[in-house]
């Protein structure tokens, strides 16, 4: 145990070489993501992380639980969700069964006993069954609590979830306890990494910011983009990602509905490797853009574009 | 904690950024994690624990530039080469060998071996003996100057320039000369960095006191200089009004069993009732018509009127705005698509010509969304009551108050006015359920949120 621990403090021992770890599991990431990471370990906080879909931010949980080798715990989160769902639910057919099996044994308990003031002494003598651990069927949240060696908690797109999902976890978020009206209070076996990541369709409230840490995530640079399309799509040669990025970068600064992330770079990389691509011309672009851009509007916004473009991102290459 | 943190907070917190006591904790604990070695680590870091929101992140990044700015005496020729080290872990000057026995003060040798991190270090604690982080006004800069020298030495800087242009050594001269020059410099960097500090702390006092001000200004005497930032506190206003009631509540009865969905919903288990539902009120949104009057004599205070219904319909969707000078007309239009400072002199320029007619007002009212009325409706009139000593059909304003869940009346006016000259206010209000003078933003904000709050 506590030489887990030992290594996992070595693994934050610094900004940098968190931020070098995280690179070698192929997730590329600059100082301001890793440190983070790296305060939300030594502050034992939960981190928001928000930016524009695509831009890893799902990917950042993932990999710091591939980091520190724990188990990753995903609660996607949807409206209507509510603490059944997330926390726990009672296991309603073991209950039952349970008063079936206490309905046949009542009568051995009770045996002797006489008036109903004693029997209901007798009762009071037994420790309540019904609503403890043993029905409870843990969910996301309380598992995340219950584990032993801690894991990596992602609460997935907590905006599209309800306002009250939101403060219900409040207490959760700050104090890493929930409480069960049956039975009370749990606590953190030990302090999960929290990651909270959201989209921006729904402004959380201040409750809930003042208790993370915030991280916004935009898109990456080329330089980055170029490491990221390299550590994830090895297989395309190095003229071909230049000019993949270069094109993509200048594809991001068009007035476009949805803008292509990086998740939309990588497939397109994928692509071209399939097709056996060496290089950028018109011809591909135009056959496989719908990988990238993914609205009608938004293609034909580009397209008068596109043979610029293309131009340039080969030029530059 | 930390006397620079502490600043940086207070500064942040001017500009806007709300930062409760355990963040500012968190940032002590996460500025002893990763130090002040590596600006752009310590600039994320801290922007993780403070900002909290894109808009916040925008103005950390900016009071971070400013306040964390170390270019002071970087103008300096630089003799002797400094060691480069970190600001903290400075260690105190060392004496160099070809120091000039002559120059004895400590401020005139850091001027003449141009050591501008000693410079630099020298001045902020000089800053802070002076407590320059009080500076609330431009006319404090001469005085914070003067102290802020006085405590860098400058008085034996100026006696060691007299001793040296008097003294017999021959270098005395040229020496003093010399000296002269980088005081002048010095000079020149402090009065900077106090106007620099002067920028940084006095935003905040300033405008807490320029706000508190314009949210009690009568809006018929405002100016047109004020209109700019009125309309940003109008905004915030808004925005919280929004935060307030932007959510439906849904209120359960608890114990109510509402049966017809209780059936419905189970009949897919044969009819066997496993899941009851229970009744429960929904609260809604109120459906706000409102009426605006852009008449010469109250402009002023419609200008402002528009601004806060121009916000109010980012806060509720169902709001139809009217204004009227002697035609009636809707303008929600101009308000949907066009930024505030588009669309309120386009809808004065259209509807504003002519003299005040309520009743025509209310005839056209009448006659365009009389039928959209229904228990749901709220009805805000925004006017004078000054007819003109026409007649203003309160027939009219009668039917609507029976028909409309509420009628509001706003007056710019003070109540002492209202039943003098051709204010028709006396007969008008039997016929609304609320009439209330509405002179100053703090009037418009509680009367709207008390529409919002009692529209269940």
């Amino acid at each position: 145990m506590t030489e887990l621990c030992r290594e996992i403090s070595d693994k934050f021992s610094s900004i940098e070489a968190t931020r070098q770890g995280m690179e070698d599991l192929g997730y590329i990431c600059d100082k301001t993501i890793a440190s983070a990471a790296y305060l939300s370990h030594h502050l034992g906080k939960p981190v928001l992380v928000e930016g524009p879909p695509g831009v890893g931010k799902t990917e950042l949980a993932k990999t710091a639980a591939e980091y520190l080798g724990r188990p990753l715990i995903r609660l996607q989160c949807y409206e209507g969700l509510d603490e059944s769902r997330s926390l726990y639910e009672w296991k309603y057919g073991k209950q039952l069964l349970y008063t079936q099996v206490l309905k046949e044994k009542i009568n051995d308990l009770l045996e002797g006993a006489r008036g109903l003031d004693e029997s209901m002494k007798r009762l009071n003598n037994f420790e309540d069954l019904f609503f403890s651990e043993q029905f409870l069927e843990p969910r996301p949240l309380l598992q995340a609590l219950k584990h032993k060696e801690g894991v990596v908690l992602l609460i997935d797109e907590i905006d599209k979830s309800d306002q009250e999902f939101e403060a219900f976890l409040l207490e959760m978020l700050s104090d890493y306890q929930v409480s069960i009206p049956e039975i009370g209070t749990i606590r953190a076996e030990s302090t999960p990494m929290v990651f909270l990541t959201s989209n921006n369709t729904r402004e959380l409230g201040d409750a809930m910011r003042r208790r993370c840490l915030h991280l916004h995530i935009p898109y990456p640079d080329e330089k980055q983009e170029r490491q990221i399309v390299q550590s994830r799509v090895p297989e395309v040669p190095e003229k071909l990602r230049r000019q993949l990025v270069s094109f993509l970068q200048q594809l991001r600064t068009l007035d476009l509905k949805k803008i292509p992330a990086i998740s939309e770079t990588i497939d397109w990389a994928r692509t071209l490797v399939l097709l056996h691509t060496e290089s950028l011309d018109i011809e591909v672009v135009r056959n496989t853009l719908n990988v990238v851009l993914k609205f009608r509007e938004d293609i034909e916004t580009a397209a008068p574009q596109l043979s610029r473009i293309t131009a340039r991102a080969v030029i530059e290459s | 904690m930390d006397r620079t943190l502490a600043q940086f907070i207070k500064i942040l917190r001017g500009s806007d950024v709300r930062i409760s006591i355990p963040e500012a904790l968190d940032a002590v604990r996460a500025l002893h994690l990763v130090g002040y070695r590596d600006r752009q680590i310590l600039k994320a870091s801290l922007g993780q624990v403070l900002a909290k929101t894109a808009r916040e992140k925008a103005v950390y990044a900016e009071c971070f530039e400013r306040f964390f700015s170390f270019d002071s005496f970087s103008g300096l020729k630089k003799e002797t080469d400094s060691p480069e080290e970190s600001e903290k872990t400075y260690p105190p000057i060392p004496p160099s060998e070809n120091q000039n026995p002559l120059i004895q003060s400590i401020l005139g040798r850091m001027l003449l071996e141009g050591d501008h991190q000693g410079l630099a270090v020298s001045m902020a604690e000089a800053a802070r003996s002076a407590g320059v982080s009080e500076i609330v006004l431009f006319t404090q800069t001469a005085l914070f100057t003067r102290r802020i020298l006085e405590y860098m030495g400058w008085i034996e800087l100026e006696e060691e320039i007299t001793n040296l242009e008097f003294s017999d050594a021959p270098e005395g001269k040229t020496l003093a000369a010399k000296l002269e020059e980088e005081r002048d410099y010095l000079l020149e960097e402090v009065r900077a960095f106090v106007d620099q500090q002067l920028e940084l702390y006095s935003v905040e006092p300033t405008r807490r006191i320029r706000e508190k001000s314009l949210r009690r200004i009568d809006l018929s005497r405002a100016e047109h200089r004020d209109f700019q930032q009125m309309q940003l506190l109008v905004g915030k206003m808004a925005r919280r009004l929004t935060a307030l009631h932007s959510r439906r509540r849904k209120i359960h009865n608890r114990g109510k069993l509402d049966v017809r969905r209780t059936l419905r919903e189970n009949l897919a288990y044969q009819g066997l009732l496993l899941k009851p539902r229970w009744k429960m009120k929904k609260r809604e949104r109120p459906r706000i018509f409102a009426v605006c009057d852009v008449s010469g004599s109250v402009q002023t205070a419609a200008r402002f009127l528009l601004m806060f219904l121009y916000s109010l319909n980012e806060i509720l969707p169902k709001v139809r705005s009217f204004a009227f000078s002697s035609r009636l007309e809707e303008v929600t239009d101009y308000f949907e698509g066009a930024p505030v400072e588009e669309a309120i002199p386009r809808i004065l320029s259209a509807c504003g010509s002519g003299s005040t007619d309520y009743g025509q007002a209310f005839v056209d009212f009448r006659r365009l969304c009389y039928d959209r009325l229904d228990h749901r409706s709220t009805v805000i009139i925004l006017g004078d009551g000054r007819s003109n000593y026409g007649n203003p059909r309160v027939e009219i304003l009668r039917q609507i108050f029976e028909r409309a869940r509420q009628v509001i009346w706003l007056n710019p006016e003070p109540r002492a006015l209202w039943s003098y000259g051709d204010s028709e206010m006396n007969r008008i209000a039997p016929h609304c359920h609320r009439v209330e003078a509405c002179s100053t933003l703090v009037h418009l904000e509680r009367i709207i949120g008390d529409i919002l709050r009692t529209a269940a």
